[in-house]
């Protein structure tokens, strides 16, 4: 129980850094309930991997990590919070939907401290690489080089890893020794974020459609392969909160101007390129239509936070480019095309299986494209930036799973064996996005409105 | 008044379609909670040696085939063997092309593995531990350990001690 205990407090603190962070930064975003909740979370996670970067590079122990966040809400702790007086914008509360929330929480938490070992790629990848780096003191590049190392994917991102080490050495302070449960608790508050922004999001729409967005939220939750996943301990929860609070913050932008929204769209993305390498390519793809639906006297205002995105995104890459971390090969050539059909078929069959997905794909996928059409005439006879809100999420959805299968055509890998080993965990990050683009697409169905969040 | 009680009952049975619809496989939440027998892990094994393995461990991979997924699963073997040995250093060792048989591969193996600790600059020791994946026999046995494991299944340790007892073979 006390790793728990160490985790659940070392989590707290970071959410106390996270939160003085989006205050500062930015106030008119996520000011109350679950949403503020959600992006402390994240926005702390930035911070303390941050610290820990700043702690490995001038060599002082992980365990001073934590002293970050905590400075950054000392600091600015007496800045008032410019929503205190608008109570009046925000949507009421719905118990149902946070009682969901919180029990998704509790049960992710339980779940994760039952974990008796992470799976393979879970030790392989990420369990590995935190356990050295927290037990070493420093970062082991001249083994990560070794070819044989290949398997342990060197060129991933360290946030995770990171923030396991810190986590790690804080409960060594008191006398604990490495628990497995470390990273699935992370992944596990990982949940309860996603959560929490989701229930944020319905909220703001749950006049025009109740019930049906309790129940969707409630079977979205129940997502098998969520469940199956997170005692791995693996990075794919936490891009799946990235991917999420990514998409979010870009609704905001674009339905209602708001600049801090999109600060925390960048900061999210960026969280997710320093978290996994599909990241990167997540952070590309919504970066793109968020340029064509910003209409063109705001694209200005894009220039900065593409520059925020690109400081969190971009160094791990160029470091590993420059050590010559061995990196995932691709190859195109036209005879790739003949993996187009048996890659269709495992693309159906996985959408459609209620073990991994439940009726999660069966329902989005049509939802999506149906919200596409819709927006894309919306969006050309009228500009409402309603239609661009609605656009949004389903288009990038779409888009997104085109793109997992484009980058399945150019893998050099035997595609049988990596459909089988690969294809449901890549579609995990975009889960969350696809029961926005049904809270969206029921929404629009019922005609509600939305309110800035 | 029908109108409106039948699009009541299609929303709730849509409803209950999508709640139920996750149960239809067996649910990884009953399963987190259910009773189950701890599958035997490398750490356990590598405890009851701790005391006699020395500082730095090397690991190869007899590995004969030259699959792709023999290559993935001696990263795992590897990372495995890390992560347990944690904070050994544990250096991985690819085996040589020409590998066919296990017997022509032990001294081929004790020769690169000397190299390698000599390349590597640490102990000759280094080449105490072997990893084999796959059916490896005794043939290793000079090796002082030899780990034989399976990618999904419980490991077997053989060399200098007997295998562990897998749960539900009827081993006492």
């Amino acid at each position: 129980m006390t790793p728990l205990i160490a985790s659940v407090t070392l989590a707290a603190v970071t959410l106390i850094g996270g939160d003085a962070l989006r205050r500062r930064a930015m106030p008119a975003f996520g000011a109350r309930g679950p949403t503020r909740l959600a992006a402390a979370w994240l926005l702390g996670q930035l911070l303390l991997s941050g610290a820990a970067v700043v702690c490995l590079a001038v060599r002082l122990p992980l365990t001073l990590a934590p002293m970050i966040p905590l400075i950054v809400a000392v600091l600015w702790r007496r800045l008032p919070d410019p929503d205190a007086d608008a109570d009046d914008r925000h949507p009421p509360v719905d118990p149902t939907l946070r009682g969901i929330a919180a029990l998704t929480g509790l049960l992710a938490t339980a779940v994760a401290a039952r974990t008796p070992g992470l799976g393979w790629d879970g030790l392989a990848i990420w369990g590995l690489k935190a356990r050295t780096v927290a037990e070493l003191g420093h970062v082991p590049w001249s083994a990560w080089l070794d070819p044989g190392a290949l398997s342990m994917h060197p060129e991933y991102p360290l946030h995770l890893p990171l923030l396991g080490a810190v986590f790690a050495s804080i409960g060594a302070l008191a006398d604990l020794e490495w628990s497995h449960s470390t990273l699935p608790l992370l992944s596990a508050f990982d949940v309860a974020a996603v959560t929490l922004l989701l229930v944020g999001s319905f909220e703001q729409r749950a006049r025009a459609a109740r019930w049906p967005l309790r129940i969707l939220l409630a079977g979205g939750l129940l997502t098998p392969i969520v469940w199956r996943e997170l005692p791995e301990g693996k990075a794919d929860l936490t891009l799946a909160l990235c991917v999420l609070a990514m998409t979010i913050g870009a609704v905001a932008w674009l339905r209602h101007g708001q600049r801090d929204a999109l600060l925390f769209a960048a900061l999210a993305g960026g969280l997710g390129a320093w978290t996994k390498q599909e990241g990167l390519v997540w952070l590309a793809l919504a970066s793109l239509f968020v340029l064509t639906l910003t209409p063109q006297p705001s694209r200005r205002q894009l220039f900065g936070p593409a520059l925020l995105a690109g400081l969190v995104a971009a160094p791990w890459h160029v470091v590993r480019l420059a050590l010559g971390l061995a990196t995932e090969p691709f190859a195109v050539n036209a005879d790739q095309l003949d993996r187009l059909p048996p890659l269709a078929e495992a693309f159906g069959r996985e959408v459609v299986n209620p073990g991994h997905w439940g009726l999660l794909w069966i329902a989005a996928l049509p939802v999506a494209a149906r919200s596409v059409i819709r927006g894309i005439r919306g969006w050309r006879s009228t500009g409402a930036p309603e239609t661009r809100g609605e656009l949004f999420p389903a288009a990038f959805l779409l888009a997104a799973v085109v793109t997992l299968g484009a980058i399945f055509l150019a893998t050099p890998h035997d595609l049988e064996w990596h459909l089988a080993t690969a294809l449901d965990r890549v579609l995990l990050p975009l889960w969350p996005v696809a029961l926005l683009t049904l809270g969206v697409g029921i929404e629009g169905a019922r005609g509600g409105a939305e309110a800035p969040p | 008044m029908i109108g409106p009680m039948l699009r009541t009952l299609a929303l709730i049975a849509l409803g209950a379609l999508w709640l139920g619809a996750p149960f239809l496989a067996r649910h990884p939440i009953l399963e987190a909670f259910s009773p189950r027998a701890e599958a035997p892990r490398l750490e356990l094994a590598l405890e009851r040696l701790d005391g006699e393995l020395p500082t730095d461990v090397a690991v190869a991979l007899w590995w004969p085939d030259r699959s792709p997924k023999g290559l993935a699963s001696f990263g795992h073997l590897w990372a495995s063997a890390s992560y347990a040995l944690t904070p050994r250093r544990v250096f991985p060792l690819l085996p040589p092309d020409d590998a066919e048989q296990l017997d022509a591969l032990a001294p081929t193996l004790r020769r690169e593995l000397s190299a390698r600790a000599r390349e590597l600059q640490t102990d000759a020791s280094v080449a105490t531990a072997v990893f084999a994946w796959g059916d490896a026999d005794c043939a290793l046995e000079d090796f002082p350990h030899l780990f034989v494991l399976h990618h999904t299944g419980p490991f077997c340790l053989l060399g200098t001690e007997p295998p562990p007892p897998r749960p539900g073979d009827g081993s006492p």
